[in-house]
């Protein structure tokens, strides 16, 4: 038996009673004191869960916003924009161009910001690693436990600065604030000042967790648990921890500049005053290419853990996965000015142009780690292994779409087009949200105690997966074909393929409300989930499900890898249920070497 | 790059519509398919491999994973190596097509190119700017006239935000900044064999949206489509060009043409300027946009934003407004107007221009009807005066038609 | 027997200190809140990176503006406000020392000598460098009005002189406040020589904060 908990540390009985071991969502009490206890509460677990909704909130926010922009992109020049204002749908209408294409200028605005700020860079971390990170570290918490609560506070402050900046009329900028245009648009500043300021306190909730992570993966591990006995998720969370704290400082800055700039006009993005549009540029892809990195690290670290766990199988390249999630951390600093080859100097480009392609290396390294690990498993089909495979599908896709897009002379064409469109909505949608999609389904029943229906959830992802396709690979024709990007209007040659991404989204929303509906009735009348329903061998399955507030009975000791499923009967599993062969015991019952010689343990 | 690869095939149509015009163009569309194949095989590689594992090696009850090697360091060393040296083998194509399109030849003639919100002006060699339109999407759009199989360089800056000068066919562009040039070099063939042309009356140019000029009645010319690619705002999907590719010979006379445009009637020069500079801004159908429509403008009294008022909108006014665009801002906008530098016949162009969208009585101007026959001199020993609005009899010299108010 | 025990004084709340039951020991609580503090400072070195290389940036297109401009600011009252700060890092570092000897008098002496150090150091700041200046024109960017500028950049070197100089008094007084509360809870006898943590960090961001203003101060007064 490995990662088991022993009677090491007596736990403190006389500190605590029985609510001690009840599970972390057992009320305390009536209504007001249930909702006081999660207002104020310091468990991350709890935390977790409250960005899990919020952030899930958000998403449909953008998520209408993205529907609604595609709605008006139906017709080559006018749908609903203004139609909404007057109340007539489909009313194809070319006069008041501006004010028509201002409402779909704040709609796509509103989409990015929200999308980018509010639900991608958190999404993970700050929900699915928040609740898991202690766990998996055998851990009673996070480091700083009420740093934890006020960086989700920081969040929800944030956000509604973004709100206020909404309802006052919203952004017409893009999500990147591109100088001169958002330093002199909109004569009244509240609106753009307050979406910044948005921004900028929102990062201050992405350092946070950032910290937070890092101190606790140093200082908080179970005893016997060095550094490549932790779990892939862990690395990855890690990795991402460490240009979250070392990144975001440098959209604060942006942003604040930013706004003395509009404020102000203290003039050094203003070409009037001697200053310079594509210095904001650089500082602001300084941060923001860095940032893709934080949404998909912890994506691939889901996709590590649950391709594992649902095959049964140990990780292929464990430690290339791990190095290769530190490597792409820090080669993410040095390949920002491929956001800007049209701007840029030829000697600039050509160096971003050849670093970028260097850290197209560790990720295609680990998506064929990720394919070896399937190789001889015991594959479980099921939701979570299903967006582990579409991830792979989507991810792919849009990691080698990148390829045209680094090289310089096919970006001259793709730049700013509908090509680019595709490819970030392939590996950040395609990429982080899959992820995520697996991540929630495949701890589920650790995270709420209950089931979700197998069926529904397969059917939703399979509704996801195609609506998803339909929706953005029409658009990579559209980019080559000379589609620019953030049109509200185009020329007839394009419609067809416009309609043909619409009609996608329309597939790809009606999946997550399929999930949606899975979530709720899961919560309403789910079957009670057992401690371990996958057969994981990570310190999390050892916990109860859903875990009691301290997390582990008693202090868990690790005794083995966080993979060796041919070896290890899983926590709580009966060893009649998972007979291991005596082949892959060597005589003792330590594990046998494989035939290349393994050198990880 | 070799053009085996499918130049005109099924897939190369799929994604890019046309053939790349330039040299530079059908490089990258080379350069593109063998990534597009490239990536195709590798991926059709990783998914079969994924998919055949997920049903060779799904859960049979009672198995658990047989002992395999958790790592494999050829393999992974191959894995590595081989996809970094292909990695770089597409850095350097794509370096290579990168520096044919930024270095232009000594040889090019340089044209100047403005950006504003929300439109183009090309300043030709002798310092005529635009002088016709076209159609493209819902807008007329500036219409630019270049040499065929010429290389041609674009000296680029932009009067107020960045935009981005973007033309598909090309299958290059490169962002318009306002604090320094940008340039943007081609050389497109002449207009191939079949390609469309000028039309012969004025007629048939109303009818086909080419404009027609006399000095190119037949010319052929192929058109390239020119898009904003950086976003500037509420016009920025309206903010076309096109690119008219003519023969050598063809676009020296289109140069000598525009150099007098002092032939041209005013009103004429008016509605180009009008739709080349102000119709982003300003309507002529009474809808609001940035600026206040020129709908019933001229003639009719006008209140500011800062509380004063004028009896009605004069030439005056609309000098000072061209000149000093924030000095009095009609009310209900912004000042939003930038400093849009006119010629003084261009000014003038744009007050008569500003008349003919008005229904004031001060508006309105004498046409004169330089179709009808010349009257004889009252008193000379000719006959008598023909009642007036007399259609011209039967005359050989090919007419102007009368000076018509734009639709 | 009657057991007659001397009451003994009430132990100070320092001593009775139990650290957060998620971690092991008191000791791994300290190292943690260290480490934290650290990577959050690097986070602000970070922020300030950006200004110095906004700084940099401009000096290398315009260097006629700095030249100028850092003519135009009195060394005196930036090097008094160096020597106000490094004394303030003494007398920070010394509270620390005492509260680790136990010597709660003397900590909350230098807590307030420290925070007299940090007043002095924005009086200094607004009375003789801000409102004289801001009054004769010499304002970021677009309020830039001083008469006598030569260069047409000179509008510049004062934004970046104002950005500079006003988000580090930010982190001043970001600063003097932490300070405050450790010297009101040092007088309710918070800390000791075994618990000190809150101490420490406040004394790290107060150097933090030195330190920056030892690099702004030679860059916008010093190098000509």
């Amino acid at each position: 038996m490995a990662y088991t908990a022993e009677n090491l540390t007596p736990h403190p009985h006389d500190a605590h009673g029985h609510h001690a071991h009840a599970s972390y969502l057992e009320p305390k009490g009536g209504v007001i004191a249930t909702i006081w206890d999660w207002a104020t509460t310091v468990d991350h677990k709890k935390i977790g869960v409250m960005y899990l909704f919020t952030i899930l909130f958000m998403f449909f926010l953008g998520g209408v916003a993205a529907m609604a922009v595609r709605i008006e992109l139906l017709d080559p020049v006018r749908i609903s924009a203004t139609g909404v204002i007057s109340g007539q749908f489909f009313k194809a209408d070319a006069s008041n161009i501006n004010i028509g294409n201002n409402f779909y200028n704040r709609l796509f605005t509103l989409h990015g910001a929200i999308m980018v700020f509010m639900v991608i860079v958190p999404s993970i971390p700050a929900s699915l690693g928040n609740f898991f990170l202690p766990l998996m570290l055998g851990a009673k918490d996070v480091a700083f436990p009420r740093l934890n609560l006020l960086s989700w506070y920081i969040y929800v402050f944030g956000s509604i600065f973004a709100v206020c900046s909404i309802i006052l009329g919203g952004v017409d900028t893009g999500w990147t604030f591109y100088t001169p245009y958002s330093t002199t648009t909109d004569a009244e500043h509240p609106k753009v000042v307050l979406m910044v300021l948005a921004a900028f306190i929102l990062g201050f909730s992405s350092i946070l967790t950032g910290l937070n992570f890092i101190v606790t993966v140093h200082k908080l591990r179970a005893p016997g648990m060095g550094w490549f006995d932790m779990p892939l998720f862990i690395w990855a969370i890690y990795s991402s921890a460490i240009i979250q704290v070392l990144a975001t400082p440098v959209i604060g800055i942006t942003l604040l500049l930013l706004t003395f700039e509009r404020i102000f006009r203290i003039g050094i993005f203003d070409p009037a005053l001697g200053g310079d549009p594509v210095l904001y540029q650089h500082f602001f892809w300084f941060y923001s290419h860095p940032v893709v990195y934080v949404m998909i690290l912890p994506g691939m670290g889901i996709i590590s853990d649950v391709l594992a766990v649902q095959s049964h199988k140990k990780i292929f390249g464990y430690r290339a996965i791990a190095f290769a999630s530190l490597g792409i951390a820090a080669v993410s600093f040095i390949v920002w000015g491929h956001h800007m080859f049209t701007s840029m100097s030829e000697l600039a480009s050509t160096v971003f142009s050849a670093l970028t392609f260097l850290v197209a290396i560790p990720t295609a390294v680990k998506v064929f780690n990720w394919i070896a690990t399937l190789y001889k498993g015991s594959i479980a089909m099921n939701t979570p292994m299903l967006y582990a495979l579409i991830f792979l599908f989507l991810f792919s896709i849009g990691g080698l779409t990148g390829l045209p897009l680094g090289a310089l002379s096919t970006d001259l064409h793709l730049h700013h087009s509908y090509f680019v469109v595709a490819h970030f909505h392939y590996v950040m949608m395609g990429g982080t949200i899959m992820a995520l999609m697996a991540g929630i389904h495949h701890w589920w029943p650790k995270m709420f105690g209950k089931m979700y229906n197998e069926m529904w959830g397969m059917v939703g992802a399979m509704l996801v997966f195609i609506g998803f396709n339909i929706t953005f690979l029409s658009q990579f024709l559209l980019g080559t074909q000379g589609m620019p990007r953030r049109y509200a209007s185009y020329v007839d040659e394009f419609q067809f393929l416009h309609v043909v991404s619409t009609v996608g989204s329309w597939v790809l929303f009606l999946g997550f409300v399929v999930h949606f509906f899975t979530f709720v009735t899961s919560l309403a009348m789910g079957k009670k989930a057992p401690a371990n329903p996958w057969g994981g061998l990570t310190l999390e399955w050892v916990a109860a499900s859903p875990p009691i507030e301290h997390n582990f009975e008693h202090e868990p000791i690790v005794k083995s890898g966080p993979y060796d499923f041919d070896t290890t009967v899983p926590p709580h599993w009966d060893p009649k249920d998972y007979p291991i062969p005596a082949a892959n015991l060597t005589a003792g019952g330590r594990p046998k070497m494989a035939h290349s010689p393994d050198k990880e343990r | 790059m070799t053009t085996l690869l499918a130049e005109e095939g099924f897939f190369h149509r799929l994604f890019f519509l046309r053939r790349g015009v330039t040299e530079n163009a059908s490089d990258t569309d080379d350069l593109y398919m063998w990534l597009w194949w490239f990536c195709v095989a590798w991926f059709v590689f990783l998914m079969v491999l994924m998919t055949y594992f997920v049903v060779k090696y799904r859960r049979r009850k009672g198995r658990i994973a047989p002992v395999s090697a958790s790592h494999n360091t050829p393999l992974e060393v191959a894995w590595t190596v081989i996809p970094t040296l292909m990695l770089v083998y597409i850095f350097f194509q794509g370096f290579r097509g990168y520096m044919d399109k930024m270095v232009s030849p000594g040889n090019a003639i340089e044209l100047n190119l403005t950006a504003q919100q929300w439109s183009w002006t090309l300043m030709y060699p002798n310092g005529a700017e635009t002088t016709t339109t076209k159609r493209v999407g819902a807008m007329e759009s500036p219409v630019f006239y270049v040499p065929g199989d010429t290389p041609i360089r674009l000296k680029m800056n932009s009067r107020d935000v960045s935009h981005g000068f973007w033309v598909p066919d090309f299958r290059h562009k490169q962002d318009v900044l306002p604090n320094r040039y940008m340039s943007v070099w081609f050389n497109c063939p002449s207009p191939q064999k079949g390609a469309k042309t000028h039309p012969l009356t004025r007629e048939e140019g109303k009818a086909s949206g080419v404009d027609f000029f006399e000095d190119l009645k037949g010319v052929p010319f192929e058109d390239h489509v020119v898009y904003c690619s950086e976003y500037c705002g509420d016009r920025h999907s309206e903010m076309a060009a096109t690119l008219r590719s003519v023969p050598y010979e063809a676009w020296k006379k289109w140069l000598s043409y525009i150099e007098s445009p002092d032939d041209k009637p005013l009103l004429e020069i008016g509605k180009l300027v009008y739709t080349t500079k102000c119709a982003s801004c300003h309507s002529l159908d009474g809808s609001v946009g940035t600026g206040p429509t020129w709908k019933d403008k001229y003639g009719f009294p006008q209140e500011f934003t800062n509380g004063s008022s004028i009896p009605a909108v004069d030439d005056d006014y609309i000098r000072e407004s061209i000149l000093y665009p924030t000095k009095r801002i009609v009310k209900g906008f912004g000042p939003n107007m930038a400093l849009i530098p006119l010629k003084d016949r261009q000014m003038l162009a744009v007050i008569e221009f500003m008349k003919s969208v008005s229904s004031h009585p001060s508006a309105k101007t004498r046409t004169i009807d330089l179709n009808a026959p010349v009257s004889p001199v009252p008193g000379s020993a000719a006959s008598p005066m023909s009642p007036a609005g007399t259609a011209p009899g039967g005359g050989t010299a090919p007419s102007k038609p009368p000076i018509e108010s734009p639709k | 027997m009657s057991t007659l025990t001397p009451t003994s004084s009430p132990k100070p709340l320092w001593a009775k200190y139990v650290h957060a039951s998620h971690f092991r020991t008191a000791a791994e609580e300290f190292d943690a809140s260290k480490f934290g503090f650290w990577l959050f400072l690097t986070t602000e070195v970070l922020l300030f990176g950006g200004i110095f290389c906004g700084y940099f940036i401009f000096r290398t297109l315009y260097p006629e503006a700095w030249r100028e401009g850092s003519h135009l600011l009195d060394w005196r009252f930036g090097g008094g406000n160096t020597v106000v700060l490094l004394v303030s890092s003494y007398t920070m570092a010394m509270s620390i020392y005492c509260i680790q000897k136990n010597q709660q008098l003397r900590a909350q002496i230098n807590l307030v000598i420290t925070l007299l150090c940090g007043a002095a150091f924005l009086y200094i700041k607004l009375a003789y460098e801000y409102i004289p200046k801001w009054s004769v024109g010499k304002r970021p960017g677009m309020l830039f009005d001083y008469p006598f500028a030569e260069s047409p950049h000179l509008p510049l070197w004062w934004s970046i002189y104002y950005c500079g100089t006003s988000i580090h008094a930010a982190h001043v007084i970001i600063g003097m406040i932490l300070i405050a509360r450790v010297l009101y809870r040092t007088t309710k006898g918070h800390y000791g020589p075994t618990h000190y943590t809150m101490v420490e960090i406040t004394g790290l961001y107060w150097h933090l904060v030195d330190l920056i203003w030892i690099f702004l101060f030679p860059l916008l007064y010093l190098i000509h």
